[in-house]
Order: structure tokens, then sequence, then C-alpha cells
């Protein structure tokens, strides 16, 4: 018999959310905007984590370094990919799949090029972490560093999105881009923050794993499938959805490993959920309305009578 | 001493495999508008179906047969919850199944896990047969393959049935509107598709001897996807021109690195190369080379 211990299973599950919200939130906050899923973000990820290599072991800047390092550079490509890529694509009138196949080419470029520049070895990221033990829950405090992480950003976002003038912006853009255009609203400028803060999220998620775990250059390759899972479950290039989507899968992902042990099957068969996920929502969109469509409705019937 | 014939042989075998692969995303992507990110996932499965069934002590034919269909009604049922919904959930759909399946294939101790299967049966035996006789009589197997598959298209498309998928990739509506079920036609053109690839995964993993996961990873997508683009993805022709220009350019690189102290891993370069290629493709020539160069052509005659 496999031990469970719940607490544990919880903490682990809030960890693999808060890093599935950091690598799918930059992933959904540019589909909202350009209407195509970049498959090519993952790579912002991997760029994060070897951001944070060349930080603390070459540089020797630290944890706080490594972070700031990790954002600044995976958000600069971003925005770059944007200006060279993707931007001049849709200038073109390039449609959906050719974008996409775009972005998987794109993606395949960056990620051999970090394995070109640093080789396909794994590394480790030298900076220690104090492992704590609260009960019998144990963990490090990398990991309340990841929490808060994802926690902050997505709570950042939300007054961004909300709050400000900006945030408006790019919501009104992501709903009728013509009305914003005719508004006033500068849409090459608002593309290039969100490229960036979508880039510089995934950044500092690919820092946080790569100490967490270890640096590879298919680091974000393996987080592909969960991330493209998520964003789905979320409802395509919503925001709100990807923070409870991250931690539906974060959680099924983490309690499947004990049923999985139990029944002695590999525990990496839990990213499949990832793929059950991903159809099943298909399969509901395709045969049924929207479940959010479906709550307004009933809404509408019992509050407005 | 490197013996050219057999390289040579080597090569051309190669690109008619990926002809093979071309070809059935010409067919799903050029000719249907399908986005089949995927295409990595049916090889593999015919590639694995062509170990199990003729290690269990099948006929060849039978299992060819058995790798064709499994590929393609595995492809049949991943399109169907898809299909109903936009383009870019169908490359999500595909995209994550092919991931999956490997990750499957991998964690399964019956088919190899991560080591694969060695000895897999072959047509002809590596034993009996020199080297060059054995490649050359691989790659008239694989060309005969490639041949049916091309004329097979060719004869689907210009029946009543290819007019329909053309008119499904212009405007799904408007085939809706006429009384076409478009679902029907995707789903269909999506299992052809599938079973070409399984044909070209069977005639791989006995070509090799071997089959293994680390075949079978996202770079055959991307690679198979660039020969598709760089070809031409509306035009039967583009299929082996594609592959050959991207096969030729990696086994350049590869031959080159022999020959000059190039800087970079030859493997490393080939993908940024295509990469970028590919993307250039896609900003100035989206229709690839074998429409350009028709175009070309017949402005030629017309001025003659």
């Amino acid at each position: 018999m496999v031990q469970i211990d719940i607490l544990q299973l919880l903490v682990n599950s809030t960890l693999t959310a808060s890093i599935y919200i950091l690598s799918t939130t930059g992933f959904a906050l540019v589909y909202s905007l350009e209407r195509f899923p970049n498959i090519a973000h993952i790579q912002f990820f991997t760029l994060g984590a070897y951001s944070g290599l060349l930080a603390v072991n070459s540089l020797n800047l630290g944890f706080g370094g490594a972070l700031l390092l990790g954002f600044l550079l995976s958000g600069l490509l971003a925005f770059m990919s944007n200006y060279l890529v993707f931007k001049p694509l849709k200038d073109r009138g390039a449609n959906l799949v050719y974008l996409i196949v775009a972005s998987v080419g794109y993606g395949t470029v960056l990620m051999y090029t970090l394995q070109q520049l640093y080789g396909r070895d794994i590394q480790i990221i030298r900076h220690f972490f104090f492992p704590l033990t609260v009960g019998s829950v144990r963990f490090t405090l990398l990991w309340v560093y990841t929490i808060l992480f994802a926690t902050s950003s997505s709570l950042l976002l939300h007054l961004l999105l909300t709050k400000t003038r900006i945030g408006k912006a790019v919501r009104a853009l992501a709903n009728n881009p013509q009305l914003a255009m005719a508004s006033g609203i500068n849409p090459n400028r608002i593309a290039g923050i969100v490229w960036f803060s979508g880039g510089a999220l995934a950044g500092v998620g690919g820092v946080l794993q790569g100490m967490n775990t270890r640096v590879v250059p298919t680091l974000g390759l393996e987080l592909l499938v969960p991330t493209i899972a998520v964003a789905v479950l979320g409802g395509l290039g919503n925001f709100y959805g990807v923070l409870g989507a991250a931690f539906v899968l974060g959680f099924a992902e983490n309690f499947s490993v004990p049923i999985l042990l139990s029944l002695a099957m590999p525990t990496d068969l839990r990213f499949v959920i990832g793929y059950v996920v991903v159809v099943a929502v298909m399969t509901r969109t395709a045969t049924a309305k929207p479940i959010r469509l479906r709550i307004s409705n009933i809404l509408r019937q019992n509050v407005y009578g | 001493m490197v013996n050219i014939v057999a390289y040579t042989f080597d090569v051309i075998f190669y690109i008619g495999l990926y002809a093979i692969l071309t070809l059935s995303l010409n067919l799903q992507f050029g000719f249907t508008g399908l986005s089949n990110f995927g295409i990595v996932a049916f090889f593999m499965i015919g590639a694995y179906t062509w170990a199990v069934t003729t290690m269990a002590g099948a006929h060849p034919i039978i299992g060819f047969i058995a790798s064709m269909i499994s590929a393609g009604i595995i492809g049949f049922l991943i399109s169907l919850p898809a299909l109903r919904l936009r383009g870019d959930y169908l490359a999500l759909a595909t995209f994550v199944f092919a991931e999956i399946t490997r990750l499957i294939i991998m964690n399964i101790k019956e088919l190899g896990g991560a080591l694969g299967i060695p000895f897999v049966p072959q047509i002809f035996s590596m034993q009996n047969l020199e080297r060059e006789i054995y490649i050359i009589l691989n790659v008239i197997i694989v060309y005969l393959v490639f041949v049916g598959f091309l004329v097979m298209t060719y004869l689907l498309l210009h029946s009543p049935f290819g007019r329909t998928i053309l008119a499904i990739r212009e405007d799904e509506e408007a085939a809706q509107a006429m009384g076409k079920p478009t679902v029907r036609y995707k789903s269909q053109i999506f299992f052809l598709g599938s079973v070409m690839c399984g044909a070209a995964g069977a005639l791989y993993a006995q070509y090799l001897g071997f089959t293994g996961v680390d075949l079978f990873t996202l770079t055959v997508t991307f690679s198979i996807w660039i020969m598709c683009i760089i070809g031409g993805s509306d035009s039967l022709l583009g299929a082996p021109v594609g592959a050959a220009i991207v096969e030729l350019l990696s086994r350049s690189l590869r031959v080159a690195k022999d020959y000059f102290s190039l800087p970079i891993d030859p493997n490393n370069l080939m993908f940024i190369l295509t990469g970028v290629l590919m993307v250039i493709f896609i900003l100035y020539r989206p229709t690839g080379i074998v429409p350009t160069v028709r175009v070309k052509l017949r402005h030629r005659i017309d001025k003659v």
C-alpha cells in the first residue's frame, strides 16, 4: 500500500499549479490579442532557465539577479519575436495555420540555438535553498518563493488589466480590434507590452523551474502539454480561466501519482491527464454550449426573472 | 572508406520516405486545410504496429496493412472531437496527442520502453544481402509505395470527392450550405493521411530493423512541415521536391562537417537553418517552390 500524505500532495499541487500559471499566462494573453496559439512561447520559459544558469553560475548575481535576468531576457526575446516574426506575418495577412507553423518553426530555432550555446547536457543552477519541514510536509524555500511569485504576479496582472488604462486597452483590443483602434488605441504599443510581459512571466517561471529541477534544452518542451491543456481548459485566451485551470491540472496530476503508484504504473503517465483534458474540453465545446453561456443564461432566468 | 553507392541510395531512401509523409500532409493541409501537428504520432504508430505484428509472426503484407489501418483508425478517432471546431483546436489536439503517444509508449515495458525494440523483422534480410543491394531493394519498395499513394491522391483530387475537399478548404461554410457533410469529409481525409503515415512508419521500422521513441520526436513533425511548405503545400510534386531539398540540405551539412571545421554542431545548425528558411518561406513564398516555378515557366512559355 502506498502511503498518501494529503498535506504534502496539496503543497506539491500548489507548486505545480504555480509553475503552470507562470508558463501559461503569457500564452493565454498573447492568444487573446493575436488569436493564435504561439507554440514558441514555451521556449521563453526555457530561456528563463538558462538565464538563471547564466546569472547564478557565471555572473554570481544570486537568486534575485537570476529572476531579474530571466524576466528581462525572456521578455525582450518575446517582444523581439513579435516584432521580427509574427507581426510581419500578420501584416502580410498570414492565416491561422501559417502562424502556428511559423511559431513551431521559430520555437525550434530558439531551442536549437540554446542547445548550441549551452550543449545538451543536464546542468544544475548552483544555488542552495534551505529545506524546511512543517509537520510531515517537506519543501524548500524555493517552493515558497515560486508560489509567492505566481500569486503576486497574477494579482498584479489582474490589477493591471482592470485598473489601468493599458489594461483597458488590452481588453478592448482583445474584444474588438477595429473598435479599439477607432478609439485611438495604438495596437502595436499594446501588443509590445503584452508580448513582453507574457514572455517575462514565462522567463521567471523558467528560472524557478530550472532551480527546482535541472536545466536542459527540452525543459520547456516538457511543459508544453500541460501548458496547452491549461490554456484550453481555461478557455483559450482567458487569463482568469488560466488561474483556475492551472490548479485543476496541478491537483489532478499530483493526486494521480499515488493512484498510479498503487496500480504499479509509471508516474510519468500523469501527463496523460493533460491530453484527456484537451479532448474533453473540445468534445464539450463541439457538442454543447460553452459552460459560461449556460451559467449566464441560468443567472438571467433566475435573477432577472 | 565510405561506401558512396550505399550512402547515395540511403539518401534516396529517406527522400522517398519523407515524401510519403509530406504527401500525407499535403493532402491534409494543402488540399483540405487541416492542420495536423501530430504527423509523427501516426508515423510512430505505423512503426510500432509493424514491429509488434511481424514479431508475432505475421506475414510482412499483413504487418504492412495492419500498420496502415491502425494508424488510420487512430487518426480518424483523434480528429473527431476537434474537427467541428476552429483550426487551432485541431492543431493543439494533434500536437498534444503526439507528445502523449510518445510518453505512453515510452512507459510500456512490452514495447521496449525508452530503449525501443531491437531486431525488428525486415522485408529483405540485411545479413544475406550485400549492403548496396539491400538498400536499393528498399528504395524500390519505398518509391513503389510513394507512387501508389501519389496516383491515389491524384485520382482522388480529380474526382467529385476531391472537388469537395478543395471546396472545404476554400470556404467550409459554403460547402456546408451546398449540403456537404464537411466533418465527415474532413475525418475521411484525416484517415487517409494517417494511413500514409502508418505505411511510412512500417517501411522505416523494417529498414532500420529497429524502432524506438527517440526516433519520433517533435522535430520529425517540424521537418515534415518544412518540407510541405518549401515544396508547395497544394501541389503533388511539392512533396518529393520539398523532401529532397530538406534532406539534401541536412545530409550536406553532415558531410560538410567532416571536411570543414564548423563552429556549430551540424544537427543544431540544420534545425536553425531550416527553421529560419521556413519562416522566410511563409513570409515571402507561402505557396512554396513548385507552384512558384510553375507560374514563372508559364509566363516564359506565354512570352515565346
